[in-house]
């Protein structure tokens, strides 16, 4: 499954409105690489950039300066080994197929045929735990599930990276718990990189083999915390090692820390 | 602003360009120059008598459908709040709404003359459906729970009605007006061609069957810029009483959605 | 089951109410002629020729001036809402048209094509295409940022984009708008016979009404009723069927 995949970012800045009266400079010289097969958390503070980052990263925004590089390859638009899992599942599953469909249309972007679409469709709905529900149609599933099926489309683009921008934000906390399981043991099967952009730092820490912890104004990567819990976790023992809070007490301070000495000194730029 | 406005004026300017040249030193019997037609309007308005019949038109339907809103909306108002009397109506509403008021035109005018009155009626009649049933769908649309606040707080109904009831439903109203203000401008026009002395209808059909071709374009014109300006003025009225309205929900332009800001969350949340 | 029985009994009321006033002398007998006697020139009208074919006249101009009218505004108005500089441009042009009032082009036409039922249809597909078109641009317009940012990143090719998602997400909006120019298909046919020569339903009103026949002018007019209505209905239920997915609305939600 991994093809030798590696996400680079050098030195990317994002301005909003360049040249403008309201001219909003969110991202300022962003570096950072995803390996392959490795599970990358983004978090910070809301309006950090963070969607930004991603969206670049899939290759829907071109940066103001920087690049975005794939493998050896930069990034001009959205690649076929990139799948995205947006926050509005709600939003980005079309009301009008059923869900199996739901699950196959990019694939039939790709020409894949009607009877190999569904079956490959059901395989990844299976593999998300919704093997019965293909012949709905969207609204008639609880949000989690619904954030299940975007999982599954993701999978089923066959894609070996997948970004996630706040993927579980607004499902309910229990269900927020089974869906990052599930992300963690479809990582271990499938061997695929992941992206996961949250302000969650509990779950940077539970889903990441690395945390970037991103702040500031305009943002910056603040620090990079390698998380020492392996593939293997599970939602009892790994959030009640000390070394889990530890983690996140270390994500919290960065955080704090640079929003206290921006308070401390106000109105330098 | 200048950008956008320039952005959606370029190509009705640009229509009125080609009609002007291309039919400029038309000697088609049919199609005379514009120049021609918009110089007849002129002089018909000016001295020919044209602004008596604007004014007949313009008074009935204005009457007509100032009659059908308030029959319109007081009814709308009472059906849709009492769901026994929606239900039991509904079929007969459609009925009524889906039968083509045109048909009456003649029965109309054939037995009670051709006069003002029997016009005000026909316009009355065919703009009243429109406005009654869009006000039904209107009260219809309210928030359950706004009904439940105003019950809990104990509201008298009249003043329910008047400050609750009445401006939820009032977008709605104001889409059935603009619906009755086509059908009212179609009755005005139908019902003058059909049987009347004076009115732009009546206008059109003379010149017309008397073959003075640039007299019938302008009136036909004049019928236009009618239905325009009415239009637009109605869309000014419904701005300034629904500001509330329009400014609620500017519709999402930015890629991001609504949701940013999420509370559901089990870890610490920065 | 409550809900006919209640219906049922408010169309009793009505018929009740029209007798009354019909009986009691209020208006004059050839403005308002009682239920019965309509019923009965209903039921004769029925079995007679000149009935069937008046109809088939009405419905024959309304219907090929419909189709001509979806032909047209359906593509058109979903290429131009796709894209903004197309939807603005038009904009304007679009909304003067619309507001026009077609029937009022009917002595233009006499003159230029003559009393003919090309006419008659060329009438109604100037009334209907603009409300076809506006709604189906409008509809190419309310397909979400969000499900446009997913066709993005999963590379979706134009052509099934516009099958697949386009299509499908504007066809509430086009049936609204079908809904509309069908309804006003039979009113501006009827529209033009009851202000020209031609046959069909319109020019028995007129014609029986001038005959003194009020009651078989109420008939022909019931029966523009029952299509319109009929019309109405066909839209509801071709709604529900294309709309399946759709989850299902509070009652009482129409416009």
């Amino acid at each position: 499954m991994t093809r030798g995949s590696v996400l680079h970012v050098e030195d990317l800045c994002m301005t909003f409105g360049q040249g403008g009266p309201q001219e909003h400079r969110v991202l300022a010289g962003l570096s950072l690489r995803v390996d392959p097969g490795e599970s990358v958390c983004v978090v910070g503070p809301s309006g950090a950039g963070k969607t930004t980052l991603l969206r670049c990263l899939a290759g829907l925004t071109p940066p103001t300066s920087g690049s975005v590089r794939y493998g050896d390859q930069r990034l001009t638009g959205p690649h076929a080994d990139i799948a995205v899992v947006s926050q509005d599942y709600r939003g980005s599953l079309l009301p009008w197929m059923r869900v199996w469909d739901n699950v196959a249309f990019p694939l039939q972007g790709r020409g894949v045929r009607k009877a190999a679409r569904k079956a490959t469709a059901l395989e990844c709905l299976d593999a998300v735990g919704l093997a019965d529900v293909g012949d709905k149609y969207p609204w008639q599933l609880s949000g989690g599930m619904q954030q299940r099926v975007a999982i599954a489309r993701g999978l089923a683009y066959d894609a070996p990276v997948l970004l996630m921008d706040e993927p579980f934000g607004s499902v309910d906390a229990q269900s927020r718990f089974d869906l990052e399981d599930l992300t963690l043991q479809l990582r271990r099967r499938l061997g695929i990189t992941v992206v996961v952009v949250t302000h969650d730092i509990d779950e940077s820490v539970y889903l990441g083999d690395r945390v970037i912890v991103l702040g500031g104004r305009p943002t910056a990567v603040l620090d990079t915390l390698t998380v020492p819990f392996g593939t293997d976790r599970d939602q009892l023992t790994t959030r009640a090692d000390p070394r889990f809070a530890e983690l996140r007490t270390r994500v919290l301070a960065r955080i704090r820390g640079e929003r206290l000495d921006q308070d401390a000194e106000p109105a330098h730029n | 602003m200048t950008g956008r406005i320039l952005r959606q004026l370029w190509l009705p300017v640009l229509v009125f360009v080609i009609l002007l040249v291309s039919t400029a030193g038309s000697t088609s019997f049919y199609f005379p120059p514009l120049t021609t037609v918009l110089h007849t309007l002129w002089d018909q308005l000016a001295g020919g008598g044209l602004l008596d019949d604007l004014w007949f038109s313009l008074r009935n339907i204005v009457l007509g459908l100032a009659l059908a809103t308030v029959v319109g909306v007081a009814a709308g108002l009472v059906i849709g709040e009492v769901r026994t009397l929606r239900l039991a109506l509904g079929p007969l509403l459609d009925f009524a709404r889906a039968t083509p008021t045109v048909g009456f035109v003649p029965v109309i005018i054939l037995t009670l003359g051709i006069g003002s009155g029997p016009k005000v009626f026909l316009i009355f009649l065919g703009s009243l459906w429109p406005i009654l049933l869009n006000t039904v769908a209107g009260v219809g649309q309210i928030n359950p729970a706004v009904h439940e606040t105003s019950r809990g707080y104990r509201v008298p109904w009249h003043l329910q009605l008047r400050r609750v009831v009445l401006p939820g439903a009032l977008p709605q109203v104001f889409a059935g007006v603009r619906v009755a203000l086509s059908v009212a401008v179609v009755l005005m026009v139908v019902s003058e061609i059909y049987g009347s002395p004076i009115g732009l209808g009546n206008f059109i059909l003379q010149s017309g069957s008397s073959f003075h071709v640039a007299e019938t374009w302008a009136g036909t014109l004049l019928i236009g810029v009618l239905g325009y300006g009415l239009s637009v003025l109605l869309l000014l009225c419904e701005h300034a009483l629904l500001g509330w309205y329009h400014q609620r929900a500017p519709r999402a332009s930015r890629p991001s959605p609504a949701l940013t800001i999420e509370k559901k969350s089990n870890g610490v949340v920065v | 089951m409550k809900v006919r029985l209640l219906q049922l009994g408010a169309v009793a009321g009505v018929l009740a109410l029209w007798g009354l006033v019909a009986a009691v002398g209020v208006v004059s007998p050839t403005a308002l002629p009682g239920p019965a006697a309509v019923a009965g020139a209903l039921g004769d009208l029925l079995g007679s020729g000149t009935y069937w074919q008046a109809v088939g006249d009405t419905l024959d101009g309304a219907v090929i001036g419909l189709l001509a009218a979806v032909a047209v505004g359906i593509p058109v108005g979903l290429v131009t809402g796709v894209y903004a500089a197309a939807e603005e441009s038009s904009r304007l042009l679009v909304e003067i048209l619309r507001s026009f009032p077609v029937i009022a082009l009917l002595p233009v036409f006499l003159l230029v094509l003559g009393s003919t039922p090309g006419m008659k249809a060329t009438v109604v597909f100037v009334a209907c295409v603009f409300p076809v078109l506006l709604q189906s641009q409008y509809g190419a317009r309310s397909v979400t940022p969000s499900v446009h940012e997913t066709v993005r990143t999963y590379r979706i090719p134009r052509l099934l984009r516009f099958r697949r998602v386009i299509l499908p997400g504007a066809v509430p909006s086009v049936m609204t708008g079908l809904r509309l120019a069908a309804t006003t298909s039979v009113l501006v046919a009827i529209g033009v016979e009851v202000l020209t020569t031609l046959p069909g339903i319109g020019h028995m009103i007129m014609e029986s009404q001038q005959a003194g026949a009020s009651d078989r002018a109420y008939a022909y007019i019931l029966t523009a009723g029952t299509i319109g209505y009929s019309i109405t209905l066909l839209a509801q239920y071709a709604e529900h069927r294309l709309l399946r997915w759709r989850p299902p609305v509070r009652a009482g939600e129409a416009a």
